[in-house]
């Protein structure tokens, strides 16, 4: 089942597993242990370095100290959030008199910290890899270690760390940035995996290597500002700042094909944002219109906005094709496989993991909070396709790919396919399971393609019949790629399950879906033995089995940096498949707040021939951060 | 006796002229020499209206201008004609069509 | 001694559930993990520690449920109590129709039901941990198998133990997964690790029932946990709201409209909700349970290894869905068509896999198709309501056929002395006479064999005999009968011939298990001489002790040593297992032998079926038919070993062969098990396959194509045009000038005369009207529009003022002159509006 498990089988001449376990670190182990709960009784505060210190002693002499202070940094990390993100014990009310302490500044860091960082990359000399790497990684875990202040603070319906700015006060642009219980997750989900691909990317990837830090950074920064902004015109910037770096890493160094695989995932994605951008403007001139002229791209703004049915129609199409083309969702998902398979390893991780989230994201956040009666009236369609075209269709053809990133790129539309259905759904249930489910997909696929990674940097190659029997000479590697196709294949206690579950009773429990509530739930149930159809095929036909090919007989097994690179993601997916409520908890009732609103609209005016009136402007939102709306252009 | 009509009149049968050499002509030089027609036709113009309107001399000196013109854009076109015979072995228009595709 | 334990830990905080759950876990981590440098014997240790540990903490668990239970008896009746210990809070769930929201936490509780499943697998375990370390002792993968097997325990305890569905499930997909792992153990081999993929899509298909199970239950009761099922089961049988209805067809009780219409159907066809539950749990337990149709993955994992067969394939998982349908009895039998269907799958599959069982010759695939002959038997049980028959044939079951499995393991271990070829090894045919080599085995295997065969006094024949009675007289009741009459609904009723029907089926299957077992026990241990290969002088026998194991010596010709019996770890375990079989009926049947010191299983089960006891209900006339009824079992154990005896001891097989080539068809047929997974290829997987390839090309062409091509050749198409005028031919553009250069003269030399009109100060009537300037223009005006120009000459004058009187129109006409002497005219109409006077109030 775990790592040294597999070592009889393999041969003696192969270099031994890369964390080796003995009596010593046993013995430190429990030393540590001890010390740590001691720690905990007096200073809980130093548990991180406690724990931080245990790993880096556990790591065995022959590492230099690289492996300890990354080893000891992750361990570190991971401490921290469990530390901040375990539930206060019921009836410890929350101190209304000290809330705490909300830095405006804090989300302005987490995109601030790369842009900035990838700025000093073009200053940093081309001849010193090194330093680039180091000071990539050094930026990256900055802003992951930033990132953890957002736990200290509990989320519950609002919006926190609120930061607004005027950017074009002529237009009403301005700049501002908030987080809920929702983004919160996706912010860490970037900071977590952004590091991840890059340290592993290190290993295979030379060529232009400074262009590829400045691209990452860049790429991190842009992703984490979609997340936050509140300001339409500030999401379209970063939406679009996004798209160039990913373009620019599948086009440079992509493989054979890459060329017209950049273009079609361009073109592709940009297509939707373009409407989308034409939509966000009529919104904020629709808004001005009933403003007095004062025009606004902000949120809450926006969302005060009623439209009669036939033009909210065509705004929330505009928005929802960026979104379920980005995502991506039956017919639009033809893209992601070409660029899968076309990208970097990096590339892919980063795509699958953060990328794709931002069009659930922008469609749970910008579709249904702008347009909650237009959302009602086609989820019900919607989430047939997300189960038809996704769920199943999805895994159908992952099952007929030959090539193992095509595979994981076809099981991706299966697993977004959940999350919009559960996003359809509605239900605080669905979309708290489509919420974690995102967080899940980006764990295990990210780390699926970190593994293909690992096979494609020894053999170049994907082709599932290059393979067989690789089980015997890469045990660990296999065991590691076992545990995550679990994951993916959503066995409980591992995070998978949690995400499809909750989706699955979410939508049979959903009220929006007419009649078809139960025979979706009972399709989107189908989809977890098709997942395991295709996903254990790979494993059987890669691992198991004699070696068939000489070529693999001298494979050598995951090296360090590989398991570095993968091994916080193997402990998140137990740990969040244990613990969810760490993440439910503080996502709940930003869930329940999106339910709500879905559902006072709804009753309002009842689809599918809601409201028919003029314009109107609605009252703010409660759950909105308190800022004046804006009264009169200021010239 | 001669107006300055006449000579009105003569410029623009040059420049027609000059037109129609650079229109119809397929030999780069000769192109370039219907240029140089047209060109001159327009200096004639020019100081026929000097002529017509003696109060300052700008019609001359525009004249002036336009012989100095006259002969960079020779310096240039000769050059372009020079590079393209290397290119293509030949001076005439049609092969010219380096843009095309 | 139970309250002391009650005292250390109450029992709504029963923490020591931890440690049963968490010395497996431990185990399987550390061996796991650092198995391969701690070596053999500390993993020996490890896994041995682990899996008695918890099966001490079980024992210490059961004794304070014991006592607990004593203490919440009130006279005859008591009442149904747990002990629970909840670990953390896991996740919620909407609770659908009921709105709330359903919290789900990790939390376990033991009962009377699985108090004994506890006991039975940490026991059970334990002595099959005890003979795999000797069994295999050889093998490389030592840590990893023990590992598989600490992580089995633990995953069953999980499903036992647990106390809500989700949690329950985590055990199902967890055993699911360690059967896979240890199925596919020896993966090199390619058909292990199909086999281990094949029982893990097989599971899959029941989870997904399961699944589909827990939100219908979730949405229905409002609640997950056993407690919350069980106090919600209220709105299942609430026929006044639609909701107790779930339309089948047309989907969700919608309507078609449009080109859809043809589908609408004249009468939807709806089922009740607990009908709907109970179908799809029960298609969860056919998976994990191996019943028709889902039966077809356990023979195929019989490619693991033999204690792993013997603990996972026969004892503990594959009875997991017995103990769901016991756990959830209050759910099945809100549904007498589901009842009547477990039921009727239960004995179609004992009497289907014990055709198969016949003529098999791999011991192993006989005693595979047994176990899923005897889970038959079980579903039959609990299928019609006698749910403490159906759990107490589990609790035999794990006995005799864990030690049948063991004893079949200690003959391979032994045939594998010399036989390398695993087929080889396990063919009976090449077995024989083996009880002279072989007496423990020999004996323990026997005394299994008259339990499962259903020998009078021995455990199969109280639990055998009790299903097949009661399939005979129970009638379940429907229990939304008053409802539905009242409502005048239509009600299913089980047929009068079912009740019969089944215990003949069920007969018929006990003899043939009788034969069949019979059958193995004659070819492996009697007979006169040994098959396997020449058993040669003791002086050879020394020469080849050294070779035993050369894996590169199979010439069977050479004489060889004599099979040996098995070291100590693998014969205790028989011993006990087999005493447990032959005794476990005697002191925990229901029937007139009882021993009062303990509880019989029915008076220790009665307050979890406490429920259901109600909706069951006893033909008239049944205890008159106690004893005829348990005649045909005692019947078919007589025919079924005679016929054995007489076809393959006094006979010495002749007229199995007989038979066989009497019907050679058939007897191909039944080796190859009805060619039932044949079948399966041909149909649903065929249709699959091809669902999936039609999606991949589909996606291919059809997709992408659309899509992606169409706009791509629109463009491409835009481009082509305008790249025409593009020809790079100089005289071309030259050309183009011209023309453009022709039209600018033309302008020039033609004026265009325009003009803007633009009112001065408010309604003075004073209009100023603007010519447009154009080169060299020169403009005559007729402002007062009498038609003629107001100059002769032009003038560089380039507006005029007008002015007009109220409602009037008038057209002013402007001339523009070019500097080539052409001139034009336009027209331009002024019109004043007449204004509205306000009317004047003489107030003045």
């Amino acid at each position: 089942m775990t790592a040294a498990a597999h070592e009889e089988t393999s041969e003696p001449t192969l270099p031994p597993a890369p964390l080796h376990v003995g009596w010593r670190e046993i013995v430190i182990l429990g030393f540590f242990g001890i010390a740590t709960a001691a720690v905990a009784k007096v200073a809980p505060d130093l548990i991180p370095l406690a724990v931080a210190a245990a790993v880096a002693a556990l790591v065995p002499r022959k590492h230099d100290w690289t492996t300890r202070a990354v080893l000891a940094a992750i361990a570190a990390l991971l401490t921290l959030f469990v530390i901040r993100m375990w539930p206060a014990e019921a009836g410890v009310l929350p101190d209304v008199e000290h809330p705490p302490y909300e830095p405006t500044t804090l989300l302005s860091w987490l995109i601030g910290l790369p842009i900035a960082g990838a700025i000093a990359i073009l200053f940093l000399p081309r001849q010193t890899p090194g330093l680039l790497r180091w000071v990539t990684l050094g930026v990256m875990f900055a802003t992951l270690g930033a990132s953890a202040f957002l736990l200290g603070v509990p989320m519950g319906r609002g919006f926190h760390f609120n930061q607004d700015i005027a950017w074009m006060p002529q237009l009403g642009i301005r700049y501002h940035v908030a987080v809920d219980g929702i983004s919160l997750w996706l912010l860490l989900l970037t900071g977590i995996i952004m590091p991840i691909a890059t340290y592993a990317s290190f290993g295979s990837l030379q060529a232009r290597l400074k262009d590829w830090c400045f691209a990452l950074l860049l790429l991190e920064g842009a992703m984490m500002g979609a997340l936050v902004s509140m300001d339409l015109f500030l999401f379209y910037v970063f939406w679009e700042l996004m798209l160039i770096p990913m373009y620019v890493m599948i086009g440079v160094w992509g493989g054979s094909n890459r060329i017209k695989a950049a273009l079609k995932f361009f073109l592709y994605t940009f297509f939707g944002s373009i409407l989308m951008l034409g939509a966000i403007l009529y919104v904020a001139y629709t808004y001005g219109r009933l403003n007095g002229g004062a025009l606004s791209f902000d949120y809450f703004e926006l969302q005060r906005v009623l439209y009669p049915q036939h033009l909210q129609i065509w705004l929330f199409g505009a928005f929802a094709l960026a979104f379920l083309i980005k995502v991506p969702m039956f017919p639009f998902h033809t893209w992601l496989p070409d660029a899968h398979t076309e990208a970097p390893t990096a590339g892919s991780i980063i795509l699958a993991a953060v990328m794709l989230k931002m069009g659930t994201y922008g469609y749970l956040r910008f579709c249904m909070g702008l347009f909650p009666e237009a959302s009602i009236q086609f989820g019900a369609n919607l989430a047939g396709v997300a189960v038809l075209g996704g769920i199943l269709y999805g895994a159908l053809c992952a099952w007929r790919q030959d090539d193992v990133k095509r595979v994981v790129a076809y099981s991706s539309v299966a697993h977004l396919g959940y999350v919009m259905l559960g996003l359809f759904a509605g239900t605080s249930s669905s979309i708290e399971g489509g919420v974690i489910q995102m967080i899940n997909h980006g764990i295990s696929t990210g780390a699926l393609f970190l593994l293909v990674g690992v096979l494609y940097d020894r053999r170049h190659t994907r082709q599932l019949d290059e393979f067989g029997g690789l089980a015997k000479v890469m045990p660990v590697y296999c065991t590691l790629f076992i545990i995550i196709t679990l994951s993916s294949i959503g066995l409980p206690g591992t995070n998978g399950f949690v995400g499809e579950f909750m989706v699955i009773t979410g939508t049979f429990a959903s009220n929006k879906l007419g009649h078809f509530n139960g025979i979706q739930a009972v399709g989107a149930a189908l989809g977890v033995i098709l997942g395991a159809l295709y996903m254990l095929g790979v494993v059987q036909k890669v691992f198991f089995g004699p070696i068939t090919r000489k070529e693999n007989e001298k494979l050598t097994d995951i090296n360090r940096r590989e398991l570095l690179a993968v091994s916080p993601l193997v402990v998140l997916v137990f740990v969040i498949g244990f613990f969810p409520n760490l993440l439910l908890a503080p996502m709940h009732d930003a869930c329940v707040r999106v339910q709500d609103d879905l559902e006072q609209r709804a009753a309002e005016h009842a689809a599918p021939v809601f409201y028919t009136g003029p314009l109107r402007l609605l009252a703010r939102k409660s759950d909105a951060p308190n800022v004046p709306a804006p009264t009169s252009a200021p010239n | 006796m001669i107006t300055s009509d006449n000579y009105v009149a003569l410029s623009a049968i040059l420049f027609g002229i000059g037109g129609v050499g650079f229109l119809v002509r397929r030999n780069v030089l000769v192109t370039l020499m219907s240029i140089e027609v047209m060109l001159n036709a327009v200096n004639l113009a020019l100081v026929a209206f000097n002529r017509a309107r003696p109060d300052n001399l700008t019609g001359q000196m525009f004249a002036f201008f336009l012989i100095a013109a006259e002969a960079a854009e020779v310096a240039v076109g000769l050059a372009i004609v020079l590079s393209l015979f290397r290119i293509k072995r030949t001076v005439r228009t049609d092969d010219a069509d380096l843009l095309k595709n | 001694m139970g309250a002391q334990i009650l005292s250390l830990f109450p029992a709504a905080n029963f923490s020591l559930i931890a440690v049963i759950l968490a010395l497996p876990l431990l185990g399987a981590f550390v061996n796991g993990v650092w198995g391969k440098r701690l070596g053999n014997d500390a993993v020996r240790v490890m896994a041995l520690s682990a899996v008695g540990g918890s099966f001490l903490a079980s024992v210490v668990t059961f004794i304070a449920l014991a006592s607990h239970v004593d203490a919440h008896i009130e006279g005859d009746h008591h009442e149904h109590v747990k002990l629970a210990w909840t670990a953390w809070q896991w996740m919620h769930t909407k609770a659908g129709f009921t709105g709330g929201n359903i919290p789900i936490d990790v939390r376990f509780s033991v009962d009377a039901l699985s108090g004994v499943m506890m006991l039975v697998v940490t026991g059970i375990g334990f002595l099959i941990h005890l003979y795999s370390t000797a069994y295999m002792a050889e093998d490389p993968g030592f840590a990893r198998f023990f590992a598989y097997m600490n992580l089995f325990i633990f995953a069953m305890l999980t499903l036992i133990l647990a106390d809500n569905l989700p949690v329950l499930f985590v055990g199902w997909e967890g055993v699911g997964l360690c059967s896979y792992l240890l199925i596919g153990f020896w993966y090199e081999k390619m058909p292990n690790a199909a086999a281990g993929k094949k029982a893990f899509i097989a599971n899959r298909v029941g989870d997904f029932g399961l699944i589909c199970g827990m939100f219908l239950l979730a949405s229905y009761t409002g609640a997950l946990d056993w407690t919350g099922i069980a106090n919600g089961i209220g709105s299942l049988k609430d026929t006044t709201q639609d909701a107790y209805l779930i339309h089948v067809w047309p989907v969700g009780g919608g309507q078609y409209q449009g080109i859809f219409s043809f589908l609408q159907p004249h009468n939807p066809l709806t089922i009740t909700a607990a009908t709907a539950v109970g179908l799809a749990l029960l298609l969860g337990c056919t998976g994990k349970s191996a019943q028709i149709p889902l039966y077809v993955w356990l023979p195929d994992a019989m490619a693991g290894p033999t204690p792993v067969s013997a603990l996972i394939h026969a004892a503990t998982m594959v009875t997991a869905g017995v103990y769901l349908i016991c756990r959830l009895s209050f759910v099945f039998t809100l549904s007498p068509f589901v009842m009547m269907l477990i039921a009727s799958v239960g004995a179609a599959t004992a009497l289907f896999a014990a055709t198969i069982a016949l003529v098999q010759n791999d011991i192993k695939k006989v005693l595979a198709y047994s176990t899923i002959s005897q889970l038959g038997f079980m579903f039959l049980g609990v299928g019609v309501g006698a749910f403490t028959a159906g759990f107490f044939h589990v609790f035999t079951h794990a006995f005799f056929k864990a030690c049948l499995f063991l004893c079949a393991g200690s003959v391979i271990h032994a045939m594998h002395a010399r036989v390398h070829d695993d087929e080889r090894a396990q063919d009976m045919r090449y077995m024989g006479a083996l009880r002279k080599h072989m007496p423990i085995t020999y004996w323990s295997f026997f005394a299994s064999t008259l339990a499962i065969a259903g020998c009078p006094l021995t455990s199969g024949f109280f639990s055998k005999d009790e299903i097949l009675y009661r399939s005979w007289v129970d009638h379940s009741v429907n229990p939304f009968a008053d409802v539905l009459t009242r409502q005048k609904l239509e009600m299913f009723v089980p047929p009068q011939w079912l009740g019969p029907a089944l215990y003949v089926v069920g007969v018929l299957a006990a003899t043939l298990t009788a034969f069949y077992m019979f059958r193995a026990l004659f070819m492996t241990f009697w007979g006169d001489e040994f098959r396997g290969w020449t058993i040669g002088r003791p002086s050879l026998v020394a020469a080849h002790a050294s070779d035993d194991h050369d894996h590169h010596h199979d010439d069977l010709s050479v004489p060889g040593a004599a099979p040996k019996e098995s070291p100590w770890q693998m014969t205790v375990p028989l011993i006990i297992l087999a005493t447990c079989a032959v005794v476990a009926g005697l002191i925990f049947n229901a029937g007139p032998i009882n021993i009062p010191a303990l509880h019989s299983m029915d008076h220790w089960l009665e307050p979890v079926f406490e429920p259901v006891a109600r909706t069951v209900r006893l033909s008239e006339g049944a205890e008159g038919l106690t004893w005829p009824l348990a005649g045909g079992g005692i019947l078919a154990f007589i025919i079924g070993t005679g016929v054995a005896y007489w076809m393959y001891i006094m006979e010495a097989g002749r007229p199995a062969e007989a038979l066989a080539d009497a019907a050679p068809g058939l007897y191909r047929l039944l080796l190859d098990k009805w060619r039932i997974d044949e079948l399966y290829d041909a149909t649903i997987i065929a249709a699959v396959d091809a669902l999936a390839d039609t999606s991949a090309a589909f996606d291919q062409t059809i997709v992408d194509g659309i899509v992606a091509k169409v706009p791509a050749l629109l463009v491409s198409l835009f481009g082509s045009i305008l790249r025409a005028f593009q020809t790079g031919v100089v005289h071309v553009y030259a050309a183009f000038m011209v023309i453009g250069l022709a039209f600018f003269g033309w302008f020039f030399v033609f004026p265009h005369p325009a003009a803007t009109v633009t009112a001065v100060g408010k309604d003075t009537g004073d209009y100023i009207v603007t010519a447009a300037p154009g080169m060299g223009y020169q403009y005559r005006w007729d402002a007062d529009g009498n038609g003629q120009f107001d100059s002769e000459r032009t003038s560089d004058q380039m507006s005029v003022k007008v002015h007009l009187d109220e409602g009037k129109t008038q057209n002013v006409r402007v001339e523009a002159t070019s500097a080539f002497g052409f001139s034009n005219s336009a027209a331009i109409p002024i019109t004043r509006a007449a204004s509205v006077k306000p009317m004047q109030l003489g107030l003045n």
